[in-house]
Parts: structure tokens; C-alpha cells; sequence
């Protein structure tokens, strides 16, 4: 099985859900034949198309010594591209219960196929509470960061799939969850928790059928809603654990914790300065060897380690239109007991053509320290991205609001 | 719904039908030798009948009371030559009266206040029909804003307070005024700021139904009940001494367009919050309000490269011209929400229609032909009988309606999209004219029908 057929067949898990929402359909199609008091979902159709020029060169380590250099260049890097469609329906009560469908383009050398479902799930939203099920991201981070591309910081930013031996960065952001939210103080205050199967896959990276709880987690946040996003200093305060259940004997769990924060340095709406920082703290496995741990990606996510991340982001929005952001996000890993390290930095330059519609160029140097360089055999990473991307959100059929519009926090709920 | 009334009223203290004498008050429907009668005195109108005619009416009709009868049919009597098909001149209006307007006074001269209101704006949670609310722009909290009733010549000063995060204004539809009273921001006045009050002074002139509404972001303020009534009664009021109505009521039409507002009003008071920290900070320039102080500054603004917002690739949330109206009020209400017009046989009561919305309705009475008195506010030289009058966006219209025809009638809107709910129908722009006689009457009795 591939990939992509992993993403489409879903195992055990997914063929649960599908049971579920095919009993569901069937429930409703008594109701969908009354025509004329059809209520109709909501649909919301969104999404990014990202097409990136990529020049790398990388300067390793030679077998006999010294050091290689080699340069690639890619001519289009559509990675990250995605589409997303939600349908949500209003319940009698004024909940509502959604779903969300939607897939991305996966590296071409990920063996994941030509496409990625990363989001197969339903969700039951009420006003102070939320749960969702299915496949979606797996909560193994805080803030976000602006970079280009997710996985340009996936090693500093997240909590790491310490099932998976295979080269992609989607088996440590996309998962299969049950998760439930608490939403307190206008939805400023959230309390997140879940149980989820983290993809799971043999030493050669190859997807295994394995689609038990794997891993649990939970966090909890005061955020300002993006409405309200410069009205005041903190706009992100965050803490959260993560852990993984390897079943393996001598060690049953590697725990993570995490914090982060994200600042406005600047609440002027046109020039806004935040600054977002966050840490990840992975206890590890106890009794292995971290230098074997280094050289797969499972043994990085089983070892011990310290990650910061942090950024400083610049947007320059001119008659309340973002047209100009500037940012730079670096990154710092270190690996305990060991000397292995990691670092990088990434500059980046976003020029708004229109809405949505953004010109960028990103800049990332990464160096790889002492037993890192050696396990990845290179020391030295320069990537240079320019980028013509679109994001889009169109929404259909709207008749009913957000929990965290204004008018709902600050006037009454409706929906 | 708040019908005002006078000495003359027909409340618990007035006139009332002959104890156990309330044989069939649905006799007009049922006889038709009554129904020809009726017939021909419609058509002749009031001005017809005379002291016997109006006996007859009451062994038609049921018994009504004779005095109040009799006086309507002496008033009648007085006019009998004025009416002739449907349209009614005035006699007693002196020639050129429409022409006799007040000089509009400078609020610096004037001699005193005579009136004084507080009004303020609020973002309230008004329920239109039981089991659906949305959020309202409402002065004082009232959807549609209170009616505010004034005699001609009173100088009225409105202390107006913003208290919510969005910019506005009042303007007095209808009204002759001196100019920076009028609420047209950026023409006549700043718009009043989010926590501001703004005192609006003006001497009540002309007389008639007007009304008011914000003028700032008209599209969502002003049809997003920011409206209400405002009545200025005149020392002589000629449909008084026409047509002797006792009660007189206001309904204020409204249409709303639920979704669309929802999404205009959280966009905006996202706008407004940043823009309010800019202001604070002495930091809002022209550009990002879009109000320039020339039409010279604006094209230079354009030569700089700067986007105005109605251009496609800035602006495309939705088709405004496709705004979608789902709920259609009266009084704020939509039916069976709505309360009744009250009525006795033999009253005549008049009522005032406002429209505060965006469309044009048309109000249809069923069972009787009324008299269209006025429009504008401005009493009509001629009324003019009918059955179904056009009311348009910023028109307000009087009728006078004649309680001649005992029964439940509807009174609604006659583009039955708008007498609906969310698209349900009946509902909406519907009420229905009651007479009061109809408690004592064990005929059919109207339900709440709410999906048919």
C-alpha cells in the first residue's frame, strides 16, 4: 500500500468514520427528500496555491575528509499546495456539526503519492465547546511562524513523529485525533485535549496498517481572536504536552512539553511588529545511544532534546491592506548528553500583489553541529525560495457567524 | 403596537356596542343586499351618508354606537359635494396653503428648547419572531428606534450618544432645518465617535410624519434598524378635522438582511477597532479613512497609487446589489410576532407608515378601501381612496381607514416575498387589522399559520 492509498483506505479508524457519517447520510435522506425545507450546509471553500523556484547548496562532509559541495535547483516546488472544503450544517439547537475534506501536494521525494488528505474529519461546535474527529493536524505545536513552507522549521517548531522512519514532514503534522476543546472567556481562554494515532511506519519508512492511540496530548492557550488580534500586547500565550506511546519494552511513553508566546511589539494595525517565540522540550528515550538515535528520523524524534524557535515579523498594511512582510524566524535544537546541534536561520520577504495574492523570497541557512553534521552528512545549507503564491477563502451559503466573530464575544451570542 | 390615541379614543372608558346585542357582526359578509349597500357607500364615500344612512349602517352592520355614528355621518354631510371617485378635494384648505412654509431658523435664534431627548446607539440582540435574534444598531436599544413625537414650531434639541464602536449619525428625514443639523457626515457634520455625543438642534418644521436614521454606512446602519419615527404634530391638523380619527398609529417597515449585516457588522467593527487605536494615537490619515478634505486630495491620492475601496480587487465580499433580505418587520416585529391595529365599528383611526428600509412595499388592507392622506408628511390636497398603497425607501405614507366592515383583516405587504421569514411564508410584513367587537363574535377565529 502506498501512501496515498493509506490516505484514501484510512485503516480502522477511517473505515469507523466512514461508517459513521454513511449511518448519517442514511439518517438524512428522509429529510434531504423534503426538498422544500432543505436547510443547506454552509460551504467554505479555501485554500493555497504556493509554486516555488528553489536553489539550494549544500556544503557536507567528505568520506575521505574535508568537505562537498553540491547545488540543486528545483524549477517548480508545488509542495504545501492545498485545497480545502468545509461544509457545516446548523443544528436545531444552534450548534453546529461540520466537516472538513481537504488534501495538499506532499514533496515529490516523500513517497507519499501525488496528493495527501490531510483533512478527513467532522466536528460538533458549540458555543463553549468543540470536538473533532478524524484526520487533521495532530496539535504537536503552539504558534505558527512565518516561514514559506511549514516543514521549513518543522524540526524546531514541532514535536516529532517518533513512529515514523519516513522523509516527509506530514507524518508529524497530520494525524488521526479525537479531540476536544474548551473554550472559556469569550474564547480567549482554551483548553485542548486529545488522543490521536500518530502514523506509524517500519524502518525503511513504509506505512504500517497500525491505527490504534498512539499518542495523547493537551494544551492550554489564552489567545486573542484574529479580530482582535492588535488589541493588546499578548496575543498568544500557550503551554502543552505531548506524548507519544512507543509500547516498546523498557520505555512506554516519550513525553514533550511545550510553551510559547507571541507579543505584539507594535499594536499599530498599520505596522505591527510581533514577536513569537516558542519551546519544545522532548524528554527522549531513556538507555539508547542518541548518536544511532541521530541518524533516522525516528531516532531524532526519540532523542532527548531542546528546540527554540522564534521570529520576528514585520507587517506593513497601508489603508488596513497587508501589503509588505518582513520577517525572520530562527531556529536552535540541541540534543542532550551528546554534542549535536542544530540551527537556522531564515529571512523572508513577502510583497502583497493583491489580496491573496503574495511575491516572496526566502532566504534559509541551516548548520548542522558536531555529531549532526556527521549523521546527515552535511554541515552547511543555504536555500534560496522565490515564490509566487495565492490563498484564497470563499464562503457560500453563509447564515451563521463564528464563536469568536465580535459581534458574538462582545454583543451576545447568536452564532 | 402603540397606537396613539385621543379623547375621542375608544378605550375601556369610551363608547361601547349594546350589551348582548352583538348578533352578527359579520353580517356585511353574509348579506348581500348589505354588501351592495356597502358597496355604494364606498363609493359615494362618508360624504354620502346622512343621520338615516347611518342607521341603516348600524341594522347592516350590527349595532354601533349611534352617537359616535351620527356625529361621523354630520361630519360626512359636510363634504358630501367634495367626494367623487375615490378621490376627495378639499374644500376647506385655503387656495396655495401647500406653498405657506415656515422660514427655516438658524438654531442660534432660537428662543428656548422646548423639547429635549437623549438618544444613544447600541449593538442589542433583538429577536424579530420568537426563536430568531440578530444583532441590531438600535437607538435606545429599540428596533425600530422610539417614536418621537413633537409640535410643529417646538425647538427640539437631541443629545445624541454613540456607544458603540462604529461611527454615526442622525438625520431628520423630512425635516427643514438649518444645515449642520441634518446628520449627513462629511457634508454636514463630523460623524459622531464612538463615545461621543452630539447635540442636534432644530425647530420642528413642517408638520407631518417624518422620521430619522443614521446617515453614516446607510446600507447597514440605516436598514440595520437604525430608524425610527418622528412625528410632528401640527396646531391644526386637517386629516383631524377630515376625517375625525380617534386613534392614530405608527408602523415603521423594515427589511433586514440578516447574513449580510452579520458579516458587514463584525468587518466593520474590526475596521473601526484598529482605526479607533489610530486615532487615539493621532496616526489616521485620509487614505485609510477614505474621507479626503477635497476632491482634489482624493485624485492626488489616486495619482499616488493609492486603492480605493470600491475597486474589484479591493473590494469583493460579496454583490452588493444582490443583498440578500431575509426578515421584514413591522414595528420591528415580524408576524405572527406582530401586534394587531385595533378597531371598533364606526372609528376611523389613522395610521402612519414609515419605511426605514430598503425596499418598497405594498401594503395591502383587505375587506375595506382606505383613504392615502398623506405623503412625505405632507397632507395630500386630494386623499385618495384604495386599497393598496405603495410605500418606497424613505417614504412615509398616511392612511386613514374607516371601521366599517367588522372581521380579522389582513394588512401586509402585497410583494408576498416579504411576508415571509427566512423565506417561510406567511410571516414577515403582515399584521392584521382587528376589530374589537370580534372578541364577542364566536365565528372563525384566526390561528398563527406559519408554513404553508
Amino acid at each position: 500500500m502506498n501512501r496515498t492509498e493509506w490516505s484514501l483506505s484510512g485503516g480502522r479508524f477511517l473505515r469507523l468514520l466512514a461508517v459513521a457519517v454513511a449511518v448519517a447520510s442514511a439518517a438524512s435522506l428522509p429529510a434531504t427528500r423534503m426538498a422544500a425545507q432543505e436547510s443547506r450546509p454552509r460551504l467554505t471553500l479555501g485554500g493555497r496555491g504556493l509554486v516555488s523556484v528553489n536553489l539550494d547548496r549544500t556544503r557536507g562532509l567528505a568520506p575521505e575528509g574535508g568537505t562537498l559541495t553540491s547545488e540543486s535547483s528545483t524549477v517548480s516546488d508545488f509542495s504545501d499546495t492545498f485545497v480545502l472544503l468545509r461544509l457545516d450544517q446548523l443544528l436545531y439547537g444552534n450548534d453546529r456539526v461540520g466537516m472538513v475534506v481537504g488534501f495538499l501536494f506532499p514533496d515529490a521525494d516523500t513517497d507519499l503519492g501525488q496528493v495527501f488528505y490531510d483533512q478527513i474529519n467532522v466536528f460538533y461546535d458549540a458555543r463553549t465547546y468543540r470536538v473533532q474527529l478524524g484526520r487533521t493536524r495532530l496539535g504537536n505545536f503552539l504558534v505558527e511562524f512565518p516561514t514559506l513552507r511549514e516543514e521549513d522549521v518543522l524540526e524546531y517548531g514541532y514535536v516529532l513523529n517518533a513512529f515514523s522512519d519516513a522523509e516527509n514532514s506530514e507524518f508529524s503534522r497530520y494525524g488521526n485525533v479525537i479531540r476536544g476543546e474548551l473554550f472559556r472567556w469569550n474564547s480567549r481562554v482554551i483548553l485542548r485535549d486529545q488522543a490521536a494515532n500518530w502514523a506509524v511506519t517500519d524502518r525503511t519508512g513504509k506505512l504500517l496498517d497500525q491505527f490504534d492511540v498512539n499518542a495523547a496530548g493537551a494544551s492550554l492557550t489564552y489567545r486573542l481572536p484574529e479580530a482582535l488580534r492588535y488589541q493588546g500586547v499578548v496575543r498568544d500565550l500557550s503551554v502543552g504536552i505531548q506524548s507519544q506511546n512507543l509500547d516498546e519494552p523498557g520505555q512506554a511513553w516519550i513525553h514533550s512539553v511545550m510553551a510559547a508566546a507571541a507579543v505584539n511589539l507594535s499594536r499599530h494595525p498599520l505596522r505591527s511588529v510581533t514577536l513569537t517565540g516558542q519551546i519544545v522540550r522532548n524528554f527522549g528515550m531513556d538507555g539508547v545511544d542518541a548518536a544511532e538515535l541521530l541518524t533516522s528520523p525516528q531516532g531524532r524524534a526519540r532523542a532527548s532534546s531542546t528546540a527554540l524557535l522564534g521570529s520576528l515579523r514585520v507587517l506593513l498594511r497601508p489603508y488596513q491592506l497587508d501589503r509588505l512582510q518582513a520577517a525572520v524566524t530562527a531556529g536552535y535544537k540541541a540534543f542532550d548528553d551528546i554534542d549535536a546541534s542544530r540551527f537556522t536561520v531564515l529571512p523572508n520577504l513577502f510583497f502583497r500583489l493583491g489580496q491573496g495574492v503574495d511575491l516572496g523570497i526566502q532566504y534559509q541557512y541551516e548548520r548542522l553541529g558536531g555529531m549532526m553534521a556527521q549523521a546527515l552528512g552535511n554541515r552547511d545549507r543555504h536555500s534560496l525560495k522565490l515564490t509566487l503564491a495565492l490563498g484564497f477563502t470563499s464562503v457560500f451559503n453563509d447564515y451563521f457567524g463564528e464563536r469568536d466573530d465580535i459581534l458574538n464575544i462582545e454583543h451576545g451570542f447568536i452564532r | 403596537m402603540a397606537a396613539r390615541t385621543d379623547g375621542e379614543d375608544h378605550g375601556p372608558g369610551g363608547p361601547h356596542p349594546t350589551e348582548g346585542a352583538v348578533a352578527d357582526p359579520m353580517a356585511p359578509a353574509r348579506d348581500a343586499d348589505a354588501r351592495a349597500t356597502l358597496g355604494r357607500r364606498r363609493f359615494l364615500g362618508r360624504a354620502a351618508m346622512t343621520a338615516g344612512a347611518a342607521l341603516t349602517a348600524r341594522e347592516l352592520l350590527g349595532p354601533v354606537d349611534l352617537a359616535g355614528a351620527e356625529a361621523g355621518a354630520a361630519a360626512a354631510a359636510r363634504k358630501a359635494d367634495a367626494t367623487s371617485g375615490g378621490v376627495r378635494a378639499r374644500k376647506d384648505l385655503p387656495a396655495g396653503w401647500w406653498r405657506n412654509r415656515r422660514p427655516v431658523l438658524h438654531p442660534s435664534s432660537a428662543p428656548r428648547i422646548d423639547r429635549e431627548v437623549d438618544m444613544d446607539v447600541r449593538i442589542v440582540r433583538h429577536e424579530i419572531v420568537p426563536g430568531y435574534s440578530f444583532h441590531a444598531l438600535a437607538f435606545n436599544g429599540e428596533v425600530p428606534g422610539p417614536e418621537l413625537r413633537v409640535h410643529e414650531g417646538e425647538w427640539v434639541k437631541v443629545r445624541f450618544t454613540n456607544r458603540t464602536e462604529l461611527l454615526h449619525t442622525i438625520h431628520w428625514h423630512g425635516v427643514d432645518l438649518q444645515y449642520e443639523n441634518d446628520g449627513v457626515p462629511y457634508v454636514t457634520q463630523q460623524p459622531a465617535m464612538p463615545g461621543a455625543t452630539f447635540e442636534y438642534v432644530f425647530q420642528a418644521i413642517p408638520a407631518g410624519t417624518r422620521f430619522y436614521h443614521c446617515h453614516f454606512g446607510t446600507l447597514l446602519h440605516m436598514q440595520h434598524a437604525m430608524h425610527g419615527a418622528l412625528v410632528i404634530e401640527p396646531d391644526k391638523d386637517p386629516v383631524k378635522e377630515e376625517f375625525g380619527y380617534t386613534r392614530d398609529y405608527t408602523l415603521v417597515l423594515s427589511s433586514f438582511a440578516t447574513n449580510d449585516s452579520r458579516e458587514d457588522l463584525n468587518f466593520m467593527l474590526e475596521r473601526m477597532k484598529q482605526r479607533m487605536w489610530l486615532m487615539k494615537e493621532g496616526a489616521l490619515d485620509a487614505e485609510t479613512l477614505a474621507v479626503f478634505n477635497s476632491k482634489d486630495d482624493f485624485l492626488k491620492a489616486i495619482e499616488r497609487g493609492w486603492v480605493p475601496p470600491y475597486l474589484p480587487s479591493r473590494n469583493q465580499r460579496r454583490d452588493r446589489a444582490a443583498i440578500d433580505y431575509n426578515f421584514f418587520a413591522i414595528n420591528g416585529k415580524a408576524y405572527p410576532a406582530t401586534e394587531p391595529i385595533l378597531i371598533r365599528r364606526g372609528e376611523t383611526i389613522r395610521i402612519r407608515l414609515v419605511n426605514g428600509g430598503g425596499l418598497e412595499h405594498y401594503m395591502h388592507l383587505h375587506g375595506h378601501q382606505f383613504w392615502k392622506v398623506a405623503e412625505d408628511g405632507n397632507v395630500l390636497r386630494q386623499p385618495v381612496q384604495m386599497n393598496t398603497v405603495k410605500v418606497s425607501p424613505g417614504k412615509t405614507t398616511d392612511i386613514v381607514i374607516e371601521g366599517y366592515n367588522p372581521g380579522y383583516w389582513t394588512f401586509h405587504d402585497h410583494d408576498t416575498s416579504r411576508v415571509t421569514n427566512n423565506g417561510m411564508y406567511p410571516g414577515g410584513m403582515l399584521t392584521l387589522l382587528v376589530y374589537e367587537e370580534m372578541a364577542d363574535y364566536d365565528g372563525y377565529k384566526p390561528k398563527v399559520a406559519i408554513d404553508e
